[in-house]
């Protein structure tokens, strides 16, 4: 390629991520490892997150993750969440405990001890001003697979 | 000497606004949620106000479609029950409360087509002192086998949110009907996993009952009890067509007796 075309593309600002999962692209990545329908990522994305996504817009994501993965392929491999690279990326389970400093059994804990310090004090009705129900209207209605199809 | 301490303590604080009437008092406003016009919100309405005539209970009605045309709208078939209200004003939905106070505990509003954001802007504002005054609501929606019933019953739901009770009725408008946009989408699934609205069934009814009805303003209770003196719907067949689709309504309209009264 020629010098002043590298030099443009160089000089380029890195692309913003157009998809709202893009955050959670390393859950959902990890999620899937796991065997976890994308039904199960959307239900967790809502109640962990309130982000209301549809089955499809997961695959959609995690299809283009995947496709970029092959674009990018020993370029900027370690940013991504591969099996080979996840120790270096995210570090083992001990070792992120270590970091943190509590086990997982003690962060699971604390979580809970909060939740319920959180109840006693009415707080979690509404834990979020995100309303419950998200519609937009200017995505077509998209119809679930029938019972017996795969969602995946 | 002693004297009113609290008029002592707070000089410059105002008493407080008294709505001492409606405070232990529990009203209930039914609405339909608007949006998609020829869905069958008034023909509901219409089933739900003798529903409630037939039962003894005192309602008051209010007609909101303002730009509805006269045939056809609850003003028409109830004549003076009725009150036909310009919501499109300031005060928004503010005679819910006017009304509740001064007549009926139940409240049945005729929602129009076009009056979502009237409403919407209307809870925004108002909606915790109305409630905190007495009142619940219960939001009806009719979905048809048109997608565009649905995302409108959405599309209310995302506004007014857990604030309403829901209803969702499934207007048969042709037969068979196909409730596919409603029953399997995933919208509305999520819609009704979160809300877990009532939903009843509307049948199908003929063209040859339903026009003239609605173009005498002849609800189905006068049909069916020929109280009436439209010929056309004089026949026996028609009759007892009304009769039977009178008493299923009522039997669907019975399931969500909960959601209804006060």
């Amino acid at each position: 390629m020629k010098p002043e075309f590298e030099a443009i593309l160089k000089s380029l600002p890195p692309q913003v991520p157009r998809s709202r999962l893009h955050p959670y692209s390393q859950l959902i990545c990890e999620m899937r490892k796991r065997k976890r329908s994308y039904r199960e990522i959307s239900e967790v994305l809502r109640d962990q997150f309130g982000l209301s996504t549809g089955i499809s817009t997961v695959r959609d994501f995690l299809r283009a993750q995947t496709k970029s993965k092959t674009k990018r392929r020993g370029r900027d491999r370690q940013n991504l969440c591969t099996t080979r690279n996840r120790k270096e990326l995210i570090g083992t389970n001990k070792e992120r405990e270590v970091l943190a400093g509590t086990t997982r059994q003690e962060k699971a804990f604390e979580s809970t001890e909060r939740y319920f310090q959180k109840s006693i004090q009415g707080g979690l009705s509404r834990p979020t001003n995100k309303p419950r129900f998200e519609y937009n209207s200017e995505e077509p209605l998209r119809i679930l697979p029938k019972q017996g199809e795969r969602d995946d | 000497m002693t004297s009113d301490s609290s008029e002592e303590l707070h000089p410059d604080t105002e008493a407080p606004v008294s709505v001492v009437p409606m405070q232990q008092i529990t009203k209930r406003v039914i609405l339909t949620t608007g949006g998609k016009g020829g869905v069958g919100k008034t023909s509901f309405m219409l089933a739900l106000a003798e529903w409630f005539t037939a039962n003894e209970m005192k309602i008051t009605l209010l007609d909101l479609d303002t730009e509805n045309k006269t045939r056809g709208s609850l003003s028409h078939y109830f004549n003076r029950a009725a009150t036909k209200v310009d919501i499109h004003t300031a005060a928004g939905l503010d005679m819910f409360v006017d009304h509740l106070e001064s007549g009926a505990s139940i409240l049945l509003a005729d929602m129009g087509a076009s009056s979502g954001q009237v409403t919407y802007d209307w809870f925004d504002s108002m909606f915790e002192d109305v409630q905190a005054l007495g009142v619940s609501f219960t939001a009806i929606g009719i979905v048809t086998p048109d997608p565009a019933s649905v995302e409108s019953v959405l599309n209310w739901a995302a506004r007014l949110q857990d604030r309403v009770e829901y209803i969702i009725v499934e207007n048969a408008l042709t037969y068979p009907a196909d409730f596919g946009y409603w029953r399997g989408t995933e919208q509305a699934q999520r819609f009704r996993d979160l809300f877990q609205p009532l939903v009843l069934k509307m049948d199908f009814r003929l063209p040859e009952l339903e026009n003239p009805a609605r173009q005498y303003g002849i609800t189905l209770g006068k049909i069916a009890e020929r109280k009436h003196d439209v010929n056309e719907l004089g026949r026996a067949s028609l009759v007892l067509r009304a009769q039977s689709y009178r008493r299923r309504l009522f039997e669907e309209i019975e399931k969500a007796k909960h959601l209804l009264l006060p």
